[in-house]
């Protein structure tokens, strides 16, 4: 047997009997990002990440999602990026920028996803309940917005 | 355009027929034959009556050496509107051999070697009176079925076509088979029942010689009405048929139903079965068994009476049936038994356990009823299927009324 | 014990009739037949195999797994029974008891597509796509036109989304007539948004199988995304949640730039207009998947 067949002949699943693989949908992330912005997608997003055992890979999407978060925050605190938002889009412009950011965020994380995301639809594989998990993160993700902004504030 | 163009093509579109008849009729030009009898096949399932289709699929049949099949749709296509004869396979059919009649024989009152033993032809003489309620299904079956085979005359002056099979079909245990036998008794005509095991054989060829033999030995005791039981089991659709053999007893079966080199005059030929959707297709087409009639689960008059015949000779009490007809809808025929059967049980059992000496009483039968499912709600469940989103056809007409008129649907 | 299933004819028989029964899905007959067998002989391996399948196909995960179990006590080498113990695996979601069976099928016979076919399956349901691609190869490079392999490669072809349809067009091509064609067919019309062909196809393939609980699902859900009152929510159905946060975007965007150069009035309209289409999009669909 070629070398090439005995590395295709290798277990990729571990010995964990009844483990389903299967991530949280597309729902749960873009409706993460929106309510919850960057940082609640990128929670969803690193879950996904450990349910597909590539956390080591993906890592560096949970960093970048805190430099966006950072980089927005830093503007709209200290650059007078919030006066500008308000302004331009109404009471609601910041909250407006937290979602688009949530949204290009997720959109980053299903391009790397995406793969995974297809075979899931195209199998007709069952996605596990999001509703908890995104609720928390969207929680969680606004609560570190928020503590962020406060710690960011002059 | 070229192949790969047309195969892209029909990715995209798979419906468009006039795309594929062009591909299947390039495929026959570059000799693919057996490629080009697939995508036949297939414009033959979406548009049955298309003669161009069917006589491409002879051509095809030809192309791979099977003259006889491709013979046999090269006729059938004949009868269909638009055909135009195609000169190759006008040439075979003029030079066609008939089929050889049988090797086989049957010696009557005995058995010889290579002879097919059938079933006993029924000694119990089942009528029309004998089957309980469905009333409306014995008024078309009569019409349908007996008056064209007793009075063939009378059906040819209003040019009503006569000849070719009947397809009963329906749940599981509702009488389809004792309406095979009433069919033969109101026809006066013998009575041939033929299961799977009948014609089945593992050595090759042999299953096609028994259903062969069938055939004959219903040939030979005219007016004759040949049965066959689970049809659906002998006649099972290629197109979901793993083995070559299974196909081939198919054809068979085709080619003795086309009455192909033999004369079915006075042959009633009748089946049954529970899955017709199993049932090749190419079964149900005109000449063969295109007349499909649906046997429902016996209706509320029609249980009362079951019940009450299977109480006869039982040591009961006066049963109100009517009453345990209402509370056991969609029962077959097989189900009242059981219910009966199972009413026996209780009382046998307070009988064995010293608790009391009685009968078997209405108390006994609605308490049976509680506790059996009926077996026909598997079988309407599947035909709800075809009739609410397989968008069947036509043939399911039967099935789709009854279900509405029982609120299945 | 050598227990060749074609000893005696009567044996034979037998064999060949639960064979014939099985393919002709006639599950129950076929146990009855292969019981019947088994009163005479009963360490018949090929019967008891048939009636461990028989289950399987009836659905008796439990009874199947105890037949198959019984007959590899006796016979660790049956093909069979280990290719069944395999897909029971999958079946009750064990699935890396599954692959270590395929593994080791492989490793004995490295050539078989049908192990690779399985295996290939089998990684596409827990979500390993490029190992699923590299085992459908591989069974292909031994069997080139094998349907199962052709079917899963088919697949990947569509997860990826390269336009790639060279193994679909190769299903189609040899093996027109089988369920996967049509399925993977369906799949491939479902994905570039042409519900309309994919139910008439689907539709088809139910009227062939009315009892599959699989293709009920599939026919009712193309014929939610082919309603035509889901003609609103196309960008959702088309795109996913990429159509449904451009919508949301350009409703939101929209309405700000409305704001500032409208009558309030129409401003107010234009508002609950895009209220009432979110709510729509958010509860049609389950209202609708009830109705059909």
């Amino acid at each position: 047997m070629n070398d090439n067949i005995d590395d295709l002949l290798q277990p990729s699943l571990g010995s964990e009997a009844g483990r389903e693989t299967s991530i949280y949908s597309t729902t749960t992330g873009y409706m993460s990002a929106f309510f919850g912005g960057p940082l609640a997608t990128a929670g969803i997003a690193l879950m996904n990440s450990y349910r597909l055992k590539r956390l080591g890979t993906d890592w560096p999407l949970g960093l970048a999602a805190l430099a966006l978060t950072l980089g927005i925050l830093w503007w709209e605190v200290r650059g007078g990026g919030q006066e500008w938002l308000i302004a331009h889009l109404g009471r609601k412009g910041p909250s407006l920028v937290t979602s688009f950011a949530g949204l290009a965020t997720f959109g980053v994380i299903y391009a790397v996803h995406r793969k995974y995301y297809r075979n899931m639809e195209l199998i007709g594989l069952k996605a596990p309940s999001g509703w908890l998990p995104g609720i928390a993160a969207i929680v969680l993700g606004a609560a570190a917005w928020a503590a962020l902004a406060k710690v960011l504030a002059p | 355009m070229t192949r790969e163009e047309l195969e892209r093509s029909l990715l995209a579109d798979p419906f468009n027929g006039e795309r594929r008849a062009e591909y299947a009729h390039l495929l026959l030009e570059l000799g693919d034959h057996a490629a080009a009898l697939a995508q036949f096949e297939i414009l033959v399932k979406q548009a049955p009556q298309d003669a161009a289709a069917q006589v491409g699929l002879a051509r095809a049949l030809l192309g791979l050496g099977r003259d006889g099949e491709a013979l046999q749709k090269y006729v059938a296509a004949s009868q269909l509107p638009g055909f135009t004869p195609e000169p190759t396979l006008e040439a075979h059919l003029s030079k066609a051999k008939r089929a050889e009649p049988t090797r086989l024989a049957v010696l009557p009152g005995g058995r010889a070697d290579n002879v097919v033993q059938l079933a006993q032809v029924a000694r119990q003489r089942i009528r029309f009176d004998d089957i309980a309620g469905l009333e409306d299904l014995k008024r078309v079956v009569r019409l349908q079925i007996i008056e064209p085979f007793l009075r063939p005359g009378l059906f040819a002056k209003f040019k009503k076509r006569a000849g070719g099979g009947v397809l009963l079909y329906g749940p599981p245990g509702c009488g389809k088979t004792m309406l095979a036998r009433a069919v033969a008794t109101e026809c006066r005509a013998e009575f041939i029942s033929v299961g799977i095991s009948d014609v089945l054989n593992m050595y090759i060829g042999e299953s096609e010689r028994n259903l062969a033999a069938i055939f004959d030995k219903a040939r030979s005791t005219r007016p004759c009405v040949l049965f066959f039981d689970e049809i659906d089991a002998l006649a099972f659709a290629r197109s979901k048929a793993h083995s070559e053999h299974t196909r081939q007893v198919v054809n068979e079966f085709l080619a003795q139903l086309d009455g192909f080199g033999a004369d079915n005059q006075d042959v009633l030929i009748l089946s049954a079965t529970n899955m017709p959707w199993d049932v090749d297709s190419a079964m149900k087409r005109p000449g063969r068994f295109s007349r499909q009639v649906f046997v429902p689960p016996p209706d509320e008059a029609a249980r009362a009476h079951i019940v009450e015949l299977n109480l006869n000779g039982v040591p009961h009490e006066a049963v109100d049936s009517k009453a345990v007809a209402a509370v056991t809808p969609h029962f077959s025929g097989a189900d009242i038994e059981g219910l009966v059967e199972l009413a026996k049980d209780y009382v046998l059992e307070d009988h064995v356990s010293g608790r009391s000496d009685r009968v078997i009483g209405q108390q006994d039968l609605l308490r049976a009823a509680k506790e059996m499912r009926p077996s026909t709600l598997d079988w309407l469940r599947t035909a709800r299927n075809l009739v609410k989103y397989a968008g069947a056809d036509d043939s399911y007409r039967e099935v789709e009324t009854y279900l509405k008129s029982h609120k299945l649907v | 014990m050598n227990d060749s299933s074609a000893d005696t004819p009567e044996l034979a028989s037998v064999v060949h009739e639960a064979h014939a029964l099985l393919e002709r899905r006639r599950f129950a007959q076929a146990k009855v037949v292969a019981a019947r067998g088994l009163k005479h002989f009963p360490d018949n391996s090929e019967l008891q195999y048939i009636t461990a399948f028989a289950e399987y196909a009836e659905d008796d995960n439990d009874a199947a797994i105890k037949a198959v179990e019984q007959l590899l006590a006796r016979d660790p080498e049956h093909y069979g029974a280990r290719t069944l113990r395999a897909h029971l695996h999958s079946a009750k979601q064990e699935f890396a008891q599954a692959e270590s069976l395929w593994i080791a099928l492989l490793r004995e016979y490295p050539e078989d597509a049908d192990c690779y076919a399985a295996y290939a399956d089998l990684m596409l349901r827990t979500l390993n796509l490029d190992k699923a691609a590299r085992l459908a190869r591989e069974g292909l490079r031994h069997s080139p036109e094998h349907h199962a392999c052709l079917y899963v490669a088919s697949l990947v072809d569509l997860i990826h989304g390269r336009g790639d349809a060279s193994h679909l067009l190769r299903l189609l091509r040899e093996h027109p007539e089988h369920t996967a064609s049509s399925i993977a067919l369906v799949a491939a019309l479902t994905d570039r948004g042409e519900y309309r062909g994919a139910l008439r196809l689907a539709q088809e393939l139910l009227r062939n199988q009315p009892d599959s609980e699989h293709l009920v699902s599939l026919v009712r859900e193309l014929k939610l995304q082919s309603h035509w009152t889901m003609l609103p929510l196309y960008p959702m159905q088309r795109w996913g949640w990429g159509g449904a946060a451009a919508v949301t975007v350009a409703g939101i965007v929209g309405l700000r730039l409305a704001g500032g150069v409208l009558p309030p009035a129409l401003v107010a309209s234009l508002s609950y207009t895009w209220l009432i289409y979110v709510i729509y999009s958010w509860t049609w669909p389950s209202i609708l998947r009830k109705l059909i």
